[in-house]
């Protein structure tokens, strides 16, 4: 296994189309917003280092995807190996609520992930700073449905505004990295998988 | 019989003898029939004696008030058709003129300017004498000069104005000239793409130039002499090489017999010779001789080849040219790309211009040329004049067919435009919410998908960029309120005129093609045609059109795709072995990275401009309607190397290729291209005659025919080996485009 696969936590967003996927990523990476972001075709990542609980370096991959359902297919091959998922809606968008479940489950079938129960999903409703009036996902909505599908951390937030991206990327960090430690003590003793991931400053097994 | 004057010059003569009693004074007029083609326009030179009082008053009129496309005046035809019986007078259409000459007076005055004329027609040859210009006399050059002379600039490095510049300004009008490299004073008519591959390579002319200033060096006794006169001797030869391979024995021998030629033949090789040939004096007993044109032909046979040679060895960009070979040249067996498709790979400098174009249609609008041809033009140098895109695109992208005439397209434009409007666009515009649900439910997502797309279609092109009624930047700069609810997320409503026309295209073709549905990507497509036509009408149709070849790359199943990248790893694995190898080790064998690529045709990775070029040298099917395919090999050709010394995972090399948007340079890429696939053809055609020898000895060998048992065992031994030749590689050298639809859409499902 390259030494290159350590520290790395892959995280991918799906959501439906126009949701703000592409946004959101550039906003975390890089803290920047264009009107002029196109149509995602096929798939594409950004890198950030990230610190956490003051030692922990990790590269955190953020990876953008096409919302276009039949593209899912062929992107399968970028689900593998994730350690969050982030799931997005657009609050002025009711459809796009609706799907977030389809997308778990689109998720969850093709990434192929030890333990599907505990894997970490986070949910992003985006599109915050649009004006009240257009609004149509209340807030009570949206923390049902994240209860609903096993207590997941939900976030409001506005990639244009820059309101809780941040905060809720750190959430997502956390989450991955716990999942890639957990993964990688399900697999301590196997070594060929690819997803075996440790941390600076840890020892190569968890030593318990 | 009334025809119409294009251009008039008087005092043009031709020289009948060395005497200076025997010249002939006389008009050229470039003529056409009202309504009839550029392609007809005739050029026409008579005897001012042939001439009664009232036309020889008319036309040195018209010389001196000129005439051009913009001033036109009517002859009666008369006068051009006298010019069939007169004495040394000819009539003969421009497009029948392969090149003419223009030499220029000297300014010491030692002779005249002269111009000389080359038919296509070797039966043409003899009967266009040389003209000559005797400027001093003639009322409309003398006017000119003078004003000239006015406002004269001694460092505008213009060449110095002659009678015969109108005419080469005239003739600019009605055809297509061009200078070539190998002799600036020889302009080549209407050319070939051959003879312009041959005779007026840009790169070539540099050189020539650079040769040119060595020449004059030369002629100070310098020791280069010899090496610029093989280059002198070759400029003089090359341009009429072509020519004299059409000439007849008759005429060779016929000026075999003039003393210069006797003399020259005799003391080929004496540098002395050829520099008394320079000498004015000379020069002018040439002229005399009325053909100096054949006298130098004779020394053109066989010379074509010399030419091809000569550009090979010297003419284009050494190092790249070597780098290509090298890296694409040979696959270290059997296959060996030549010479000559190097230079026509990398030949790309002749683009489409509106003449040339013109030049390709009859008085009707007819192509007089085979549509290979023209696709030919349009594979290698593409199309120069945005302007002309409009029109060939609609044949491009067979809206118009290419054997159509003008009348036709006009009749079919029509048809087109009200069938768009009552078949298609009236059907969503007057609709009424569908009885059923779901599909009312289909529909309204539909809109959504597109209008979310429309919105942020290339926003950064002028004509897309602002959200104003007429498109362009709100006259008061609004407020930051304003531009804010201007730009809001998903709810601002489409003003731009283009962007909602946009929209009109797409959601006309979701009813014309009610199966796909709206894929994300297709707007991608659109956006460039509506660009180039701006015509909603129209760019439905070519949209139509062209979707019928992209249907395969959105249908449900991915299967379209799918089968592009499987065939494009097959042509890895042929064409890029160790490419393929190594992107299998970084799992990266089922080439996803190029997924964005392909499915949209590069329109991501280049400027838009690029987009175009690319798009319309894709859209020629000139080698293989999935041309694609092979820029995507170049891409990963040109590639390899950073990939395999670098990158060992699959997310590298999809970043890798990602990042390369806004990078790559696509004329090389197409070079690279054009020489993949015909070395990927010679490689089929060896591999498929391999194959058939294979089969034809398994066939012979017990001189039995095989029995199933047998033909089995011949069975197994192919699998051992599997076949590179598989049947999405033999696929690749069709040129019918591939089409695969998607089948008739299920209730609710919406993807």
């Amino acid at each position: 296994m390259s030494s290159r696969k350590k520290n790395i936590l892959k995280v991918i967003i799906l959501g439906d189309s126009g949701v703000g996927k592409t946004s959101l990523m550039h906003r975390y990476v890089s803290d920047k917003f264009s009107q002029q972001y196109k149509a995602t075709i096929g798939a594409d990542f950004l890198t950030k280092e990230v610190t956490m609980d003051g030692d922990k370096v990790a590269t955190m991959q953020v990876w953008d995807t096409a919302g276009q359902e039949r593209f899912q297919s062929l992107g399968v091959a970028f689900y593998r190996g994730a350690d969050c998922c982030v799931l997005v809606y657009d609050v002025t968008n009711a459809k796009s609520f609706e799907n977030i479940k389809s997308w778990r489950d689109e998720f969850l079938v093709h990434a192929n992930v030890s333990s599907p129960d505990t894997f970490p999903f986070v949910i992003l409703g985006n599109k915050l700073d649009v004006e009240e009036s257009k609004k149509v996902v209340s807030n009570r909505a949206a923390q049902d449905m994240a209860k609903s599908l096993g207590n997941v951390p939900l976030f409001l937030t506005s990639a244009k505004g820059s309101i809780n991206v941040d905060t809720a990327f750190e959430e997502i960090a956390r989450n991955a990295l716990q999942q890639s430690q957990a993964d990688a003590d399900a697999f301590e003793d196997d070594f060929n998988d690819a997803i075996n991931i440790q941390l600076d400053g840890e020892p190569s097994s968890c030593g318990c | 019989m009334y025809t119409e004057l294009l251009f008039c010059k008087s005092k043009v003569f031709v020289h009948c003898s060395s005497k200076s009693e025997d010249n002939i004074p006389g008009f050229l007029l470039i003529t056409r029939d009202t309504q009839q083609a550029n392609l007809d326009a005739t050029l026409t030179w008579i005897p001012e004696k042939e001439l009664d009082r009232a036309q020889y008053d008319e036309l040195m009129r018209a010389d001196l008030q000129g005439v051009g496309a913009q001033r036109k005046i009517r002859v009666k035809k008369d006068v051009v058709v006298q010019a069939l019986y007169a004495a040394w007078a000819f009539t003969v259409k421009v497009s029948s003129i392969y090149s003419i000459q223009f030499r220029p007076p000297s300014p010491s005055g030692w002779w005249f300017g002269s111009v000389a004329i080359h038919c296509n027609n070797p039966s043409e040859l003899d009967s266009i004498p040389v003209l000559f210009f005797h400027d001093n006399i003639c009322p409309s050059t003398r006017e000119k000069q003078k004003n000239l002379s006015k406002s004269f600039d001694p460092f505008s490095g213009n060449d110095i104005y002659w009678g015969a510049n109108d005419v080469r300004d005239a003739l600019l009008e009605v055809a297509d000239l061009k200078q070539t490299f190998v002799d600036p004073s020889v302009w080549l008519v209407n050319a070939t793409l051959d003879d312009l591959r041959n005779f007026s390579a840009d790169s070539l002319k540099r050189k020539s130039q650079d040769a040119r200033k060595e020449s004059s060096a030369a002629s100070t006794g310098s020791t280069k002499f010899w090496d610029v006169l093989d280059q002198a001797k070759w400029n003089l030869m090359a341009k009429f090489a072509d020519l004299t391979t059409k000439s007849t024995n008759k005429m060779t021998d016929m000026f075999n017999q003039h003393p210069i030629v006797k003399f020259v033949d005799k003391h080929n090789s004496n540098p002395y010779v050829k520099q008394i040939l320079t000498n004015p004096k000379v020069q002018e007993i040439q002229d005399d001789f009325d053909s100096a044109k054949i006298y130098l032909a004779k020394w053109a046979l066989g010379v074509k080849e010399q030419a091809e040679r000569y550009q090979t060895a010297n003419g284009l960009d050494d190092s790249y040219r070597r780098l290509l070979f090298h890296e694409l040249g040979s696959d270290g067996e059997d296959v060996q790309l030549t010479d000559e498709e190097l230079n026509i790979a990398l030949q790309r400098s002749h683009p489409l211009s509106v003449n040339k174009w013109k030049t390709f249609f009859d008085s009707e609008g007819r192509l007089v040329l085979t549509v290979q041809e023209v696709k030919d033009y349009i594979f290698h140098g593409g199309i120069g004049d945005p302007s002309l895109r409009k029109e060939v695109w609609l044949f491009l992208l067979d809206v118009y067919p290419w054997d159509s005439s003008a009348e036709d397209r006009k009749v079919l434009e029509k048809t087109l435009r009200d069938g768009y409007r009552a078949n298609y666009k009236s059907r969503w515009e007057y609709r009424e919410a569908h009885l059923d649900e779901d599909e009312e439910a289909y529909w309204l997502d539909q809109v959504l998908r597109i209008e979310k797309d429309v919105k942020r279609n290339d926003r950064d092109l002028p004509l897309y960029k602002h959200n104003t009624e007429n498109g362009q930047p709100p006259s008061i700069p609004v407020g930051e309120d304003q531009a804010n609810e201007d730009v809001e997320n998903d709810v601002w409503t489409v003003k731009n005129p283009h962007l909602q026309k946009l929209r009109s295209i797409l959601l006309s073709y979701n009813i014309y093609n009610n199966d796909l549905g709206y894929v994300q990507g297709m707007c991608d497509l659109l956006s460039p045609i509506y660009y180039i036509l701006e015509d909603e009408e129209l760019s439905f149709w070519a949209f139509v059109s062209f979707m019928n070849r992209m249907e395969r790359n959105f249908l449900r199943d991915q299967s379209g795709i799918r089968d592009q990248m499987l065939t494009l790893t097959d042509l890895c694995h042929l064409m890029l072995p160790k490419m393929s190898d190594h992107l299998a080790k970084c799992d990266s064998s089922n080439l996803f990275f190029c997924f964005r690529m392909l499915i949209v045709w590069f329109k991501r990775e280049f400027e838009f401009n690029d987009v175009c070029s690319i798009w319309e040298v894709f859209l020629t099917d000139f080698y293989s309607s999935q041309f694609q395919l092979f820029f995507m090999l170049a891409v990963l050709q040109k590639n390899s190397g950073p990939v395999m010394n670098n990158l060992d995972q699959f997310d590298q090399v999809l970043k890798f290729f990602n990042e390369l948007r806004g990078t790559m340079d696509w004329n090389d890429l197409m070079i690279r291209s054009e020489l993949l696939f015909v070395k990927f053809k010679k490689i089929m055609d060896i591999l498929e005659r391999k194959e058939e020898l294979n089969e034809y000895t398994l066939l012979t060998a017990d001189g039995n025919v095989i029995t199933e048992t047998s033909a089995m065992a011949v069975d197994n031994s192919l699998q051992a080996q599997p076949s590179l030749v598989t049947a999405n590689l033999k696929q690749l050298l069709s040129k019918k485009i591939v089409v695969k639809r998607e089948p008739p859409r299920e209730k609710n499902s919406i993807r």
